[in-house]
């Protein structure tokens, strides 16, 4: 029994240190700063949201989510945007938020044709969306791809303070925008 | 006298119902059971406990046992494997019909998520323990690991960072030995002692 019980140790003591240093490990190998996770959750207008990669002027830009709310840049509310999961299952859910192309135009960000970019969301919690997508869609469609602030007319608090959010109209043939609709975002790469 | 002294430890109430046979009150448990376990998974978002304080995606599968604790208190009280199919076929109806974003998927997730755990006890009544800490334990981890790491391979996030896959199925895993197991042993036990009569 007392072999038994010190195996039971060991085996838990080996499942606790792995997970220890994983998540170490994760941390820094996907950049997660716990102290912006915590304050996003207690300040969420003052969150920065980071554009950054070799499309943007100087390599990166900063706004703050007060900021991405005031009319400097083109609003969109209550649209209703059709979202698709990989089983095909569609749902409708109403988004307020802000243009993303309206938001790089109106900064002036861009330093190549936007024919040559591309963006793609990435979370604080390490999620990223699946691939790069032309930033085209975000020009040609500017309402339809926006970073949304409020779902159902109400602050998304949990999965905030700012989520992507794409219409699966605009997203291309085989992709499904649930997967673009990013959580918690932290950060907009464009190369 | 010693046969009456082992009942006395175990605490069990003689019901006359026989470990086999299967009855209607076996029934009545596990859709009652189910419904519940539907009503909670699909209304009570538990993973803001994790949340708040932890940030990385898959974290919330620390607190998933809660979808699969149902099956294995009915299986405690009935210690029949057929009930935790049903139990868990009541409850996906009910995430179904409260608008689970998966549909009828959903269903066949629980389903197999009650399969995962039904083979769990298969497997550790075969090695004897079936009634301790550790079986129940095991039993459990095998029982939740088909959770959300399964949608992530249904949602093929290949793209994500293999150490959040390791990290959430490990997390799936504690869970289930924590929540489903060990949690669902210790419900078991109360409720029995509290008088609810078992079936076996």
């Amino acid at each position: 029994m007392k072999s038994r019980n010190f195996y039971i140790l060991v085996a838990a003591l080996v499942v606790g240190l792995s997970i220890f240093w994983l998540n170490v490990y994760a941390f820094i190998e996907l950049e997660v700063d716990y102290q912006a996770y915590q304050e996003r959750q207690t300040s969420p207008d003052l969150t920065p949201i980071v554009i950054e990669g070799i499309g943007i002027k100087g390599g990166r830009a900063v706004v703050t989510v007060s900021q991405l709310k005031s009319f400097a840049f083109k609003q969109v509310y209550l649209k209703k945007f059709n979202i698709m999961n990989r089983y095909y299952n569609q749902y409708i859910k109403i988004y307020t938020g802000v243009s993303l192309w309206s938001v790089l135009d109106s900064l002036n960000l861009l330093v190549r044709p936007v024919e040559e970019l591309t963006f793609r969301f990435y979370a604080y919690d390490g999620y990223a969306s699946p691939k790069p997508l032309s930033l085209i869609i975000a020009k040609n469609f500017s309402t339809s791809v926006i970073l949304a602030y409020e779902e159902n007319g109400q602050p998304i608090i949990t999965d905030g303070p700012i989520r992507s959010a794409i219409d699966q109209a605009v997203v291309p043939e085989g992709e499904f925008s649930s997967q673009y609709c990013v959580k918690m975002l932290k950060s907009i790469v464009i190369q | 006298m010693e046969e009456t002294v082992k009942k006395f430890d175990e605490e069990f109430i003689e019901t006359g119902l026989s470990k086999k046979k299967y009855t209607s009150i076996d029934l009545l448990y596990s859709t009652i059971i189910g419904i519940l376990g539907g009503i909670i998974s699909s209304l009570i978002p538990f993973s803001l406990l994790i949340k708040v304080w932890y940030p990385l995606t898959g974290g919330t599968q620390l607190i998933s046992g809660h979808h699969v604790i149902w099956a294995s208190i009915i299986y405690g009280l009935t210690r029949k494997k057929a009930n935790i199919m049903i139990t868990m076929l009541s409850k996906g109806l009910l995430e179904f019909l409260f608008g689970d974003p998966w549909g009828l998927l959903i269903i066949f997730v629980n389903l197999m998520e009650g399969f995962c755990l039904l083979s769990g006890f298969f497997i550790v009544e075969k090695l004897g323990e079936g009634e301790t800490n550790l079986g129940w334990g095991i039993a459990g981890g095998f029982g939740n690991l088909f959770q959300a790491p399964f949608f992530w391979v249904l949602n093929q996030r290949w793209y994500l960072h293999w150490s959040l896959w390791v990290l959430s199925f490990m997390y799936a895993f504690i869970s289930g030995i924590l929540i489903v197991g060990l949690l669902g042993r210790a419900v078991k036990n109360v409720l029995i002692k509290a008088g609810v009569h078992t079936t076996f």
